[in-house]
């Protein structure tokens, strides 16, 4: 069953309609809730919050935009509140930092483990809005366009936003060596210590 | 850099999405041949592109899906039972109407004024009492009391009338 007939049945107060949306985007909407906030178990409270929202306005959706965008517009208004309710209030006392490997891929060991420690570090640099670009446009394959009708102004605006956030990120994801300077700005006192 | 390599890489990002136009295309794909630092920069650009999309976020198991939807059943089936929004919403502006109406009437005086007794306005009770002695009614010191609605109680009709009018009542 299409989104549109979906939705058509969600506005007449279809649960199960609804649900049936949920299952289809609850991995988009978390993911993006993950990048967006950097902590998984806000992430899980934020996307059902989006949903619950979307279910509560949705015979405010006329579907002149796709469910999803519209979905997606409301789960970013979410974690932008969030966002904002924490720089306010300051970390909540249960954060929870993401999982950083997989659950079902162990095997890829502490190296990826390193890598996704690298990129949520280097996402912590991003603003609010750099983020949301880029997990729009490299994780959910929107284009700018779409992209502009989730996160409000132009095309040209979130172009600009995705160039700084790989500027951004490119900066952020090289390797460290910052040991090997150090040591080599104090030659004398690397070999102290390297004698004891 | 020059001006030329800031143009081109700020249409990178597009070049890697296939996104520019055939004559920007190819202006890039001629600088690239050219210019090692744009071409360092672009794969500088593809590397990052490649991490993200290599390192997505670490999506949570079966088990945890259950119980989100679980969860978010019972949400959404309590949402379900509170009273439509836009019902709610086209009652209060059906309300919104008459209340307008109401309230401007009240405040053109139209309304809300209620009939209160009309009751003597008396002077203040040194008017009086002078009045009564310039009328001869009482000699200094003779006025029977402060208490004018008692004074004027004691007073014939037309002595009444007199004290009233001579205080402009």
């Amino acid at each position: 069953m299409t989104d549109a007939h979906l939705v058509a049945r969600a506005q007449k107060g279809d649960v199960p309609a609804f649900e049936e949306l949920v299952r289809k985007y609850q991995r988009d909407v978390y993911g993006l809730a993950c990048r967006m906030v950097l902590d998984a178990e806000e992430a899980r409270d934020l996307a059902q919050q989006a949903f619950l929202q979307a279910f509560i306005y949705i015979r405010d959706f006329r579907q002149q935009a796709q469910f999803r965008t519209w979905l997606f517009r409301i789960a970013i208004n979410q974690c932008y509140n969030f966002l904002k309710n924490r720089k306010k209030f300051g970390e909540p006392m249960d954060s929870q930092d993401m999982h950083l490997v997989a659950d079902d891929s162990p095997e890829h060991g502490l190296l990826e483990e390193e890598n996704r420690r690298r990129l949520q570090t280097a996402f912590q640099k991003l603003s609010e809005k750099q983020r949301a670009v880029v997990t729009l446009k490299v994780e959910q394959g929107l284009n700018y366009e779409e992209i502009s009708q989730v996160l409000g102004g132009s095309a040209g605006a979130a172009r600009v936003n995705y160039c700084q956030a790989l500027k951004t990120l490119r900066k952020h994801l090289k390797p460290e060596d910052n040991h090997d300077v150090a040591l080599r700005a104090y030659p004398a006192m690397a070999a102290r210590v390297s004698r004891r | 850099m020059t001006w030329r390599c800031e143009l081109i890489q700020r249409w990178l990002p597009e070049y890697l999405d296939g996104d520019l136009g055939f004559f920007r295309r190819r202006r890039v794909e001629a600088h690239l041949g050219t210019c090692p630092v744009c071409r360092q920069e672009l794969a500088e650009f593809t590397q990052v592109l490649e991490f993200l999309k290599a390192h997505p976020v670490a999506l949570p198991t079966e088990p945890f899906w259950a119980e989100f939807g679980r969860e978010l059943h019972l949400k959404l089936v309590q949402a379900n039972q509170t009273p439509a929004r836009g019902r709610a919403q086209i009652f209060y502006y059906l309300l919104a109407g008459p209340v307008v109406v109401g309230l401007l009437l009240m405040g053109l005086g139209y309304l809300g004024q209620p009939q209160k007794p009309v009751l003597p306005q008396l002077a203040p009770a040194e008017q009086v009492v002078y009045a009564g002695l310039d009328d001869g009614l009482w000699q200094d010191e003779e006025f029977p009391s402060w208490d004018i609605n008692a004074v004027l109680a004691d007073l014939s009709d037309q002595e009444r009338e007199a004290v009233l009018k001579k205080v402009g009542y």
